[in-house]
């Protein structure tokens, strides 16, 4: 029988094997990440690692930077001597496998400009002998492989494979592959920064589309204030070239606080009131809890535009129009409403050219699938539109 | 206890009273307004009042002045760190986090490290910390109806459970800042009118303390009858003359081990001091007419009534570990002394209560409303200054209740204190409205922090589990169908635990909860805020280590309540008992380990963390924010 052993050393020895036998997992697992696959597996493996690595790097976009870390990827996992990118000003970046003769070559990149460039021009792959004209005898250097990356039908770039000897078949189409790859890259980053433009563009255009009428509105309704309330006109006047340095302020900001929009709103609506005097009826139902949620640059006012449009413009002559901003626990539900003649049913109130399809697209965008609009309209009953932003989401912030 | 009609006035009058402004402000917008719409904006003092309101629970108003009643000196870390995690707060979390605009601690962590999987850990880790600070809530509704009406501690929980559910679900009582702020003063009305009389009355706080100091043990202010049921454990510190009205049969077990010096090691937990010893041990004694009863234990096993005189020793229930007046006033007494390794168990319960209000999930998501970071910084500075004047009073109703009320220690009831002092100040009419002044008190501290907690638990459930994972595609009807449904459950299981949980003290419990806020939630925040070489792995790891054991050792705690032979290899390992019943020092410390290690062995920081690091931090002010209308 053992002696009954202290309770401290109970713990000291089952703490010591728990460790041994923590280590002798961690070996196993080690040996075996190392003897991994055949060999077909993993050079598969490798090619996959080489293609994930070079895949975001060209996401940024082609700068001498980005160049020289694909090209450090291409020339440790393909095997190439080396390789060089071009853009059509000249080289970016120049890299050679460490330890290749071909280290000092990137002295004599200026010499070939002119000559990869106009094989890059061909759009097609190109073989081409270095030191084709002037010999350089220190150059052990044999030929290059010019392979253009196309994106539509621009060349943007060319990559440039070395070699010591003439090259075979397969590395012509090794770097032709590469090439291949890389532009991709390079589309996928344009088609991006071409999202990133439109929602830019719809924006400005929903600016731009605020100006002509409502100016001409606004100035003729201050016109008639001049001679009957000078004071009222001038308060408007001032009021308005705040509203109108507000509205042409900076396209690029995306986004702003619930706050300044209805700030916007309010103001906006301020000369549509005096316009209408009280056939015009506004309530805000605001929980100042939501003021702080940052939101959509101009989803409000177009709103409101909108329902003043059909509240008011179009039949009867007078309306009343509920801007209310509710706290909805992560989210906050904004609508406009208004007692206005409402959408007849055989409108599709999306598809219309103006600013609710806009603000429906950006809204998507920016939120997902499930945000867009929510529009619910009875002939003759008015219409309400409504909006639920989430409090929070990565990357949305104003700015 | 006896019923009040006047209390149950004032719960009911404060829970229409609470509806009713709900209501009234959710309808306040809809008005015809010129005023300029960013006039609006929640000013930091409303919402301070609002954040204090939600953060007064039952265990401040309730709970500390129980707790004080028991342990004494100790007990006071729980107030003042209470309020002191607001100045943490103020330093290292309000002002980057609202410029980072995260509105839950979950969007902190999923748009700090870009990982919507780490997400999830997050919302599990809320659902664990939010319905561990539920059930105090629920204890404490249970028993504040039962104070009041004499009804079972289950129907009061039952009771309180449906009103809240039912105004949370149909939007009543929702974090409303004007409501909120509304609560907190109903909450400090409630604490202080009722102790101005009773000092008034009995003398100020120092002719109390030196009256205390007089008696070595508490004695009744006046003759008192207790009924006394069959399995009911009295611990009498000394000998005691009683009257019983007819012969009631009982056990003398001895005198406890270590009466008076220190106690059974699980009393520092509020759980019951004395697992019942087996049947047949001690010796058999029936008490009839007038006689004295030795100083010791004693095991009722028949029921009737006893009468103490005025003047006599208080018989201590199995809760609260009998304790002399001098141990009590001094540090290290019966709470920290009890378990055996003092200063070990203090630094860990004040770790755990100034570092746990941080990770609170209701209270983050108030600071969203300020409109920038100097108003997130104001609001917590104030939330400090009204905090502290709510937390002077409720330890002076502990010190009154050891004085005036000592046959709660006999029913175990010391969590009732703050309820029944009130009646006692002359004349009974002004009594009883004091009684109704602090059971409204007590309806809003429970629901208020009730129904913030159900909003978060019920976000979490209806809008995170169901709205992002099961049915991402579900609109918005269908999410606040999640919504209600999740705080009907929530709430449906917190009551039925919160029927398990009668045994702990209200404060012992809220402590649990700050604990596990504090070993997962705050090394997140801290580090995930300041050091932009956190990484996802690292963080996730930590949050899960540190909350991980922060509940385990918690839940362990809690089991063992329960299961004698654990707490005997607790009693015997008494370094082990204190770190499971206070977790925090070791957890803490253990999290941020977790967080800087693999940090540093794995250094991969999150893509753009230069750009988030300066949104966090940059002033506004310098504008590297483009605001939408230049000032």
């Amino acid at each position: 029988m053992l002696p009954a052993m202290p309770w401290e050393a109970t713990l000291l020895v089952q703490l010591g094997a728990t460790a041994l036998a923590a280590a002798f997992v961690f070996v196993l697992l080690r040996r075996q990440r190392h003897s991994f696959g055949t060999l077909e597996e993993r050079a598969t493996l490798r090619t996959l690692a080489f293609a994930t690595s070079a895949i975001g790097t060209l996401r940024q976009g082609l700068s001498t930077r980005s160049a020289q870390r694909v090209l450090r990827a291409i020339v440790t996992h393909t095997g190439v001597t080396a390789a060089a990118l071009y853009d059509p000003n000249g080289p970016l970046a120049f890299q050679a496998a460490a330890g290749s003769p071909a280290d000092r070559h990137h002295r004599h990149l200026a010499g070939e400009r002119l000559a990869v460039l106009a094989a890059a021009a061909s759009q097609r792959l190109q073989l081409w002998r270095v030191h084709a004209d002037v010999p350089v005898p220190s150059c052990r250097l044999h030929s290059g492989v010019v392979a253009p990356l196309l994106v539509g039908d621009r060349v943007v770039a060319a990559l440039v494979t070395y070699h010591l000897e003439a090259p075979g078949p397969s590395a012509l189409q090794i770097a032709g592959d590469l090439a291949e790859l890389l532009a991709t890259q390079l589309r996928l980053q344009q088609a991006e920064e071409q999202q990133a433009a439109l929602a830019r563009s719809e924006l400005r255009a929903l600016r731009a589309q605020i100006a002509p009428h409502f100016i001409y509105n606004t100035l003729t309704t201050i016109a008639a204030f001049v001679r009957v309330d000078p004071d009222r006109a001038r308060e408007l006047l001032h009021e308005f070239a705040d509203f109108t340095r507000r509205a042409f302020r900076d396209p690029a900001s995306e986004f702003t606080t619930l706050a300044d929009e209805l700030v916007y709103v309010h103001q906006y609506l301020l000369f549509e009131q005096a316009r209408f005097g009280d056939r015009l009826t506004v309530r805000y139902g605001v929980d100042p809890e939501v003021l702080s949620t940052v939101v959509p640059t101009l989803v409000v006012q177009p709103l409101v535009e909108n329902a003043v449009k059909h509240g008011i413009e179009s039949d009867r002559g007078r309306g009343t129009i509920v801007i209310s901003a509710e706290d909805q626990d992560d989210e906050c539900w904004i609508e406009v409403r208004d007692d206005g003649a409402g959408i007849p049913e055989a409108v599709e109130p999306l598809e219309q050219p103006g600013a609710l399809g806009n603000i429906d697209r950006r809204l998507r965008h920016t939120f997902g699938a499930g945000h867009g609009l929510d529009i619910a309209s009875r002939p003759g009953g008015g219409t309400s539109v409504r909006i639920r932003v989430p409090k929070y989401r990565p990357g949305v912030k104003a700015s | 206890m006896t019923p009040s009609l006047a209390a149950v006035a004032g719960l009911t009058a404060m829970a229409a009273l609470s509806l009713w402004a709900g209501v009234l402000a959710r309808r306040r917008g809809h008005t015809t307004s010129d005023l300029m719409v960013a006039a609006r904006a929640v000013r930091p003092h409303f919402n301070a009042a609002a954040i204090s309101g939600e953060y007064l629970s039952a265990a401040s108003f309730l709970g500390i002045a129980g707790l004080v009643m028991q342990f004494g000196y100790d007990v006071l870390w729980y107030p003042v760190c209470y309020a002191a995690g607001y100045l943490l707060l103020l330093l290292f979390i309000a002002g980057p986090l609202r410029r980072f605009g995260a509105y839950t601690i979950p969007d902190f962590a999923e748009g700090r490290f870009d990982s919507p999987r780490f997400r999830r850990l997050a919302v599990g880790l809320v659902l664990v910390i939010g319905l561990f600070y539920t059930l105090p809530q629920m204890k404490a509704a249970g028993l504040t109806v039962q104070a009041a009406s004499g009804l079972p501690y289950g129907v009061g929980i039952g009771v309180v459970t449906v009103v809240v559910v039912s105004a949370v679900i149909s939007g009543g009582m929702r974090g409303i800042t004007l409501v909120q702020g509304f609560q907190f003063a109903v909450k400090l009305f409630a604490i202080t009118v009722p102790i101005f009389a009773l000092l008034a009355v009995l003398g100020g706080p120092q002719t109390l303390l030196r009256e205390a100091g007089r008696q070595p043990l508490p004695r009744l202010p006046q003759a008192t009858t207790f009924s006394v049921r069959p399995g009911e454990l009295w611990v009498l510190p000394a000998a005691d003359a009683v009257r019983a009205s007819s012969p009631i049969a009982a056990r003398w077990l001895g005198r406890p081990p270590t009466a008076l010096r220190s106690q059974a090691p699980s009393g520092f937990v509020g759980t019951p001091t004395s697992a019942l010893p087996p049947a047949g041990s001690g010796r058999a004694l029936t008490v009839r007419g007038r006689m004295v009863l030795p100083a010791g234990r004693i095991l009722w096993q028949g029921s009737g009534t006893v009468r103490l005189a005025r003047g006599a020793p208080v018989p201590f229930g199995d809760a609260t570990p009998p304790s002399s007046t001098a141990r009590w006033l001094q540090p290290f007494g019966p709470l920290a002394g009890g378990s055996g390794h003092p200063l070990l168990f203090t630094y860990s319960l004040i770790m755990a209560i100034l570092l746990g209000t941080i990770g609170l999930p209701h209270i983050l998501v108030r600071f969203y409303t300020n409109p920038d970071a100097r108003a997130a910084r104001r609001t917590a500075l104030l939330v400090l200054v009204l905090l502290g004047g709510f937390y002077l009073w409720p330890p002076l109703y502990g010190l009154i209740g050891r004085l005036r009320a000592p046959q709660l220690y006999t029913s175990n009831l010391t969590d009732a204190v703050v309820l029944v002092l009130p009646r006692q100040v002359p004349p009974p009419w002004l009594g009883q409205l004091l009684s109704a002044v602090i059971a409204a008190g007590a309806f809003a501290a429970f629901a208020s922090t009730l129904s913030g907690l159900l909003v978060s638990l019920a976000g979490a459930l209806g809008h995170d589990i169901y709205g992002r994972w099961w049915h991402p595609e579900a609109g918005p009807r269908a999410r606040r169908r999640a919504f209600r449904v999740g705080a009907a459950l929530a709430a449906l299981v917190a009551a039925g635990l919160g029927l398990l949980v009668a045994p702990f003290d209200i404060s012992i419990l809220v402590g649990w909860a700050f604990a596990i806020a504090a070993s997962s939630f705050f090394p997140l925040l801290v580090l995930g805020l300041w050091w932009r070489r956190l990484t996802l792995p690292a963080a996730a790891i930590g949050v899960a280590v540190g909350g991980g054991c922060a509940t385990g050792a918690i839940v362990t705690t809690m089991v063992a309540a329960g299961a004698p032979p654990l707490q005997a290899f607790l009693a015997r390992h008494s370094e082990l008992a204190v770190v499971l019943a206070q977790p925090a020092v070791v957890t803490v410390p253990l999290a941020f380990l977790c967080m800087v290690a693999i940090s540093l062995a794995r250094p991969r920081p999150p893509a753009a963390v230069g750009a988030k690091m300066l949104q966090m931090h940059a002033p506004e002010r310098l504008g590297l924010r483009r605001d939408y209308i230049p000032n």
